[in-house]
């Protein structure tokens, strides 16, 4: 008995640590996600069309790593954390990426937000377009790929990158002082 | 005393100087060292400084685009835990996207807090420490800074560190240098020195018998070594000196054995000359006196045979005790004033009468208004009266002549090189050097008797030796005639000097002779009272003494061997009793040490016996009128 209760305070203590010892821990990548999903939460409130839809369905893709301490499921876990706290959104998360396209077709999903890179972003991400789907990811070097909006903070000045072809495929409408502040950059070879 | 304190000085100084000298290098090596230590940290500690702040920049530049405090604090505080770090402090110009984030806001409604643009985190103590500031730099552009208050503690404490070590290290090394000064000093230098003093003591009491010996000494092998060379040296020394001290012992006995037999010779030699002198003497006076008389013109040829026969009998008695002297080293230079013009004339005049007898042409060549000149005119007259004399005597025909020229002329002395010349027998060649070794005539060679001793070229060539000159002869060969050539220094007589007068007929002057044998009493008396001088004769000394005492005399002359008292004894009491008149000795003795001891008696001069009339005028022309 007493060693089944010594096990169990082990397993407990193990799992309350995988859960909480990581929201503690801050990376860059983290930062970045969290900044990217402020500024998300702003814009979204600035487009005529998603003011009407509020709360906003957003598929969040979290690439799934093996160790509790990889910077991944740190990220993870901060784009987790603000998603549960902010009345904005109403997230729906999907660990395997083979799921996405099938979520893409179920539900009605305003933005998609890549946490990490996957096998077949690419093609997750064109069929997000073809829906006008708003891609959003804190990594800017997913922009190539066919990602809507990312920001950009190695860049000599930090801004938001749009990728101008699937800009307009979206057809969004922001007000021109929100406009102006976004940087957009053509990958059409 | 001066050498050994200079000596003192010296090593103090040494001393001194290393120390001096050890300090300035340890504190030269301390400030030097210091110097480049604190280089050399300041250098590593930039170094370290700038890779540290370099590396925290590029730790802190994404930190502080995503505005991560926590992290920044972190990151500030591990700079803090360096040592040499006080305090850091960050200051970061937010990104656009803040500004746009706030904008987005102010579009949607939001009451913006106050702007602030810049990032500022501060960990530590920034007031204490210098300010380093590094640049943080985006791109190529400044977006920030990191300050650090870096604390110079540390290495002044290293510095501190190190300058203690270095003056340690320099005392120690001065001390010890110190040390090997001292021990060198005691060991090697005081020895030395002692050594010295021992040395000087030696000389100080070297005649207080055997040297004594350095005492041995706890000192470096070299040392030892010396010292025992010092002691081996003064063993030897001692060694020689006994041996030197018996050798005198034994040189003394024989020096005094050599005198007396030298003093018996002496004795012997003039006794000798003094028995045969006084009957040539008396002989001579004799002779000079019968010539006065009337005799027949055979009994007058009879007279002149014998009168000439004394004369060689004497110029081989003095040609013999000359020689003799020279041989002995007896012989001594008198510096005089002279004519020397006057006197190779007089030497000349001597022999005209032989010359003209035999029908020969003469010359005589000598320079005018030469000056007086110092040396021993004697020895001077000996020689050339030998040269004319043997020019003379070999010579049937044609020519002699007598030639005096200076070869060399200084401020004060000539260098005369005087000549007779003439055309006698001649003298072949390997017999030039035969004729100047003593006894030596040329016999075989001779087709008639030539009276001589042999002597006189060789007593001739001694004179002109001792004289500082040279003689020598030269001929063509038998029949060729000769030349004899006498070559002397002679210094020039920078006093007046009264040259010496003609020999007077007559003298006026009452005289003493004392004098015990007979026949001189006769022929003296005769002499002086020919030269117009009144005598009174004493027999002996005692009589000569009363007489001396009694009545007043303007000469006193007395003879040195007598009975009685002899004449030196005659003449030392009557200089006591203060008699001042004039007293010559007269004496047929010839050695110097009676001469010595006659002027040590009181003598005014000495007149040596055989004597003739003219001889004795001119002498006593000296004193009286």
């Amino acid at each position: 008995m007493g060693k089944k209760i010594l096990l169990g305070t082990i397993i407990g203590l193990f799992l309350a640590t995988f859960k909480a010892f990581p929201r503690t821990l801050v990376t860059i990548e983290s930062e970045k996600a969290r900044l990217t999903l402020n500024l998300l939460s702003r814009l979204v409130r600035l487009e005529k069309n998603f003011q009407k839809h509020l709360p906003l369905r957003v598929l969040v893709i979290l690439p799934q790593t093996k160790s509790a301490f990889q910077d991944q499921n740190i990220v993870n876990e901060a784009i987790k954390d603000f998603f549960s706290e902010n009345q904005v959104f109403k997230a729906v998360f999907i660990r395997d990426p083979k799921e996405a396209l099938n979520a893409l077709d179920r539900k009605n999903f305003a933005i998609l937000y890549v946490a990490g890179p996957f096998p077949n972003l690419g093609e997750i991400l064109k069929k997000a377009a073809f829906q006008k789907i708003l891609t959003v990811s804190h990594l800017p070097e997913l922009l190539e790929m066919g990602l809507a909006l990312s920001l950009d903070l190695d860049r000599r000045r930090a801004c938001i990158v749009v990728n101008k072809e699937i800009w307009q495929i979206l057809g969004l409408n922001f007000p021109p002082e929100v406009i102006q502040k976004f940087c957009f950059v053509s990958f059409q070879k | 005393m001066i050498f050994k304190k200079e000596h003192i000085f010296q090593i103090k100084f040494l001393f001194a100087a290393a120390i001096l000298f050890s300090l300035a290098i340890s504190f030269g090596a301390t400030i030097w060292g210091t110097y480049i230590l604190r280089q050399e940290l300041m250098r590593e500690r930039e170094e370290t400084l700038e890779l540290l702040l370099k590396h925290t920049a590029e730790v802190l530049k994404p930190h502080l685009k995503l505005k991560v405090r926590q992290e920044i604090s972190r990151i500030l505080e591990e700079l803090v835990q360096f040592d040499f770090i006080n305090g850091a402090r960050v200051t970061w110009q937010e990104p656009s996207i803040y500004q746009d984030i706030r904008h987005f806001d102010i579009l949607l409604g939001k009451k913006s807090s106050p702007a602030t643009t810049t990032l500022s985190v501060e960990e530590g103590n920034l007031n204490k420490g210098k300010i380093i500031t590094f640049p943080l730099r985006d791109e190529k552009e400044n977006m920030g800074y990191l300050e650090v208050a870096v604390d110079d503690g540390l290495h002044q404490k290293i510095i501190q560190k190190a300058i203690f070590n270095f003056l340690l290290i320099g005392f120690l090394l001065s001390t010890l240098l110190c040390g090997i000064l001292y021990l060198y000093y005691h060991f090697v230098t005081m020895p030395i020195l002692d050594l010295v003093n021992h040395i000087k003591e030696l000389q100080e009491k070297s005649k207080e018998g055997n040297l004594k010996l350095f005492p041995k000494i706890l000192a470096p092998k070299e040392i030892e070594n010396l010292i025992l060379a010092f002691n081996e040296l003064i063993r030897r020394i001692n060694v020689s000196q006994e041996n030197l001290k018996n050798t005198m012992k034994q040189w003394r006995i024989e020096a005094y054995r050599a005198e007396q037999a030298s003093q018996a010779k002496t004795k012997f030699l003039a006794n000798v000359s003094h028995e045969i002198r006084t009957p040539i003497t008396t002989a001579l006076g004799m002779v000079e006196l019968l010539k006065e008389s009337p005799l027949n013109s055979e009994q007058r040829e009879q007279l002149s045979h014998l009168e000439k026969s004394l004369e060689n009998l004497k110029e081989l008695l003095n040609e013999t005790l000359d020689f003799a002297k020279l041989e002995e080293g007896a012989v001594f230079i008198k510096e005089e004033p002279f004519d020397l013009k006057a006197l190779l004339e007089e030497c000349f005049k001597l022999f005209i009468p032989q010359i003209e007898k035999k029908g020969l042409c003469y010359e005589i060549k000598i320079p005018e208004n030469l000056p007086q000149f110092l040396g021993d005119r004697a020895k001077i007259k000996q020689i050339i009266l030998n040269f004319l004399s043997n020019a003379v005597k070999f010579t049937e025909k044609g020519k002699i002549s007598l030639e005096a020229r200076p070869l060399k002329k200084g401020e004060n002395f000539y260098y005369w090189q005087i000549m007779v010349r003439d055309t006698g027998r001649g003298i072949t060649k390997e017999d030039l050097e035969k004729i100047f070794l003593p006894f030596e005539r040329l016999e075989e060679t001779f087709d008639k008797f030539y009276f001589g001793s042999g002597l006189g070229l060789a007593i001739s060539k001694r004179l002109a030796k001792l004289l500082g000159g040279k003689l020598w002869a030269e001929s063509k060969g038998p029949g060729a005639g000769s030349v004899f050539y006498l070559e002397i220094p002679l210094k020039v007589c920078n006093f007046d000097h009264k040259t010496e007068g003609s020999t007077p007929e007559k003298l006026s002057g009452k005289v003493l002779l004392a004098e015990d044998n007979h026949v001189n009493q006769l022929y003296f008396r005769k002499i002086l009272e020919k030269l117009g001088l009144k005598v009174t004769l004493a027999r002996d000394g005692y009589e000569a003494l009363e007489k001396a005492r009694k009545d007043s005399f303007d000469l006193l002359l007395l003879d040195i061997r007598m009975p009685g008292i002899d004449g030196l004894e005659v003449a030392r009491t009557l200089r006591q009793e203060g008699y001042s008149g004039p007293i010559l000795a007269l004496t047929a003795h010839v050695v110097e040490e009676i001469e010595k001891e006659a002027q040590r008696a009181g003598l005014d001069g000495f007149i040596v016996k055989p004597i003739t009339r003219r001889e004795l005028a001119k002498y006593l022309s000296k004193w009286l009128s």
